[in-house]
């Protein structure tokens, strides 16, 4: 069985054609790049979307030797993202799911990070950390749902990255200019550590970072807004990881790719005995393969819709999703 | 300090004695990926936060005496309270979240935020009187929104550590809540609601296209 995931939430278009043992045998995308201090204007990022589409989809295919018509199924991002942007890859998947009579399968965009993680990793029944631009959650799968045990109550970790970027004029999605800077910053400076409970809140901390970086150097400033983001997420991960006694830890997401996270978590988990499983970077970030690959379980578990009922879901809570396959 | 009975996100916790009593000493330990500046810091204000913040709220809850506060050494020692923790009863008994409910809202009306009410914070002791403990991230306001996110977190808690019995739980909770709380039920619920909405992806607003 192979299927073809189309993602397009957010800066990213991209294509895959994946099969039912898991082989990846295309992953084609192009990101959106707004200008420098800009954040993605989602109109702007929907034009993008819609011409590069053909280019990818057409080289995705070809990667993968294969046409639509031995195409099993069509996945595609249902959700949550920008409207404009989810709508690009929606309409293209109903049209070709329409047009070559393939079944259509909509795919959380959240769950296709954890899902894409779990097969690369090999993380079988992990603490997962989602955190993507639109997610910065930590969840276990329990009664076929993914649960959430904690998240931010306001920005997530991509948003302050990417927000404090932007405002010291580096251009969006910044997260690997801001890790760059970080690497060369030395002094730490004090700023906002704000953990209530499992839940985190990082509003505070974006605006006493933009504040700071008026007066210190930027590199000082990227490198406390890091250390203190991520001691801060680690906290709430351990508290989770102290609750559920996972084996593993996994991060999946955007902001995965980022090696002082990535170096923090590694520590997290010995701590508490467990170990750390994180998504290959090239695999961190917004993909069609974590669509198609998403949906060759919900193809699997009999999930899927009528073209005429296809739908997106700018807002759509991951903990309100059936995972059939999950325990 | 004799034995680690527990290891949390933030500290350990060994069961020893002081002077004649059992008691618990919690530990703050250095964690060894985080900035030292940054880790001392907390450290330091989180262990006097829980001292005071443990002595304030006695005066509306039960909650253990505080035998010994040592800022530099980040070790706080605590009287001992043997008994059971809700976590591992609630499964079998969810109407004992109506006391989480109480207390919570006792200390709400008195102006303390606990900052991190779950079931593993509330200890059933052997006397039958009921124990709050871990005020690390406990702080004082006035903020209708600051006891909301009290609220939204423990219900986060029982979703996804109680889920069998979320409902049951929930509603002895707010059953609990409102019998002692000076704020009215909608005004709480319509905060609750705004909270879980914000930035978040939280309701469903599903279109065809």
């Amino acid at each position: 069985m192979i299927g073809l995931g189309i993602e397009s939430t957010a800066h990213t278009f991209g294509a895959s054609i994946m099969s039912d043992d898991g082989k990846i045998l295309s992953n084609v995308k192009d990101v959106y790049r707004p200008p420098e201090g800009m954040g993605i204007h989602p109109r702007e990022a929907s034009r993008h979307h819609s011409d590069v589409a053909p280019r990818v989809l057409k080289e995705a295919l070809r990667q993968a030797g294969v046409s639509y018509r031995d195409l099993d199924f069509i996945a595609y991002s249902a959700g949550p993202g920008l409207g404009p942007c989810l709508r690009v890859g929606a309409t293209l998947a109903r049209f070709l799911s329409a047009y070559y009579d393939k079944p259509l399968v909509p795919v959380h965009h959240g769950i296709g990070h954890i899902e894409l993680g779990s097969l690369l990793t090999g993380a079988r029944d992990p603490l997962v950390l989602l955190l993507s631009g639109g997610h910065t959650m930590i969840l276990a799968a329990h009664m076929k749902r993914w649960r959430v045990f904690g998240e931010t109550l306001d920005i997530t970790l991509g948003q302050l990255i990417d927000q404090f970027g932007r405002y010291v004029g580096l251009s969006s999605p910044a997260g690997p200019q801001v890790e760059a800077l970080a690497q060369k910053g030395r002094k730490f400076i004090q700023l906002p550590y704000i953990v209530k409970g499992n839940d985190i809140s990082y509003s505070g901390l974006l605006s006493a970072a933009k504040k700071a970086s008026r007066k210190e150097a930027v590199e000082d400033v990227a490198y406390s807004l890091q250390e203190v983001a991520f001691s801060m997420l680690a906290e709430t991960a351990e508290r989770a990881l102290a609750l559920t006694k996972k084996q593993e830890l996994m991060v999946v997401g955007g902001v995965a790719a980022n090696k002082r996270l990535r170096e923090i978590l590694e520590k997290v988990a010995e701590r508490h005995g467990s170990r750390l499983y994180a998504v290959p970077q090239e695999y961190a970030g917004d993909c069609g393969a974590q669509i198609a690959w998403t949906g060759v379980l919900y193809y699997r578990s009999g999930v899927k819709v009528q073209p005429e009922s296809a739908f997106i879901q700018q807002k759509w809570r991951i903990d309100e999703v059936d995972v059939p396959w999950r325990s | 300090m004799e034995k680690l009975i527990s290891r949390g996100a933030e500290a350990d916790i060994y069961l020893g004695k002081w002077g004649p009593l059992d008691a618990v000493y919690k530990v703050r330990i250095r964690k060894p990926y985080m900035n030292e500046v940054l880790d001392s810091f907390l450290r330091r204000t989180r262990t006097l936060r829980e001292a005071k913040m443990l002595r304030t709220a006695r005066a509306y809850i039960p909650t253990p005496h505080v035998l010994y506060v040592g800022p530099k050494s980040y070790v706080l020692v605590l009287e001992y309270i043997s008994g059971r923790v809700m976590k591992d009863e609630l499964n079998s008994n969810p109407s004992l979240a109506f006391y989480m409910g109480v207390y919570l809202a006792r200390l709400h009306s008195n102006g303390i935020a606990h900052g991190d009410p779950n079931t593993s914070n509330m200890i059933l002791g052997a006397s039958g009187k009921y124990y709050m403990i871990d005020f690390g991230l406990s702080y004082f306001t006035e903020r209708i929104e600051d006891y909301a996110v009290d609220v939204h977190l423990f219900r986060e808690i029982l979703n996804v550590q109680h889920t069998e019995v979320y409902d049951e739980a929930l509603r002895s909770f707010y059953e609990g809540y409102f019998s002692e709380s000076k704020i009215e039920k909608n005004r709480m619920l319509d905060k609750l609601d705004e909270i879980e909405k914000r930035g978040r992806y939280s309701r469903r607003r599903s279109f065809q296209f």
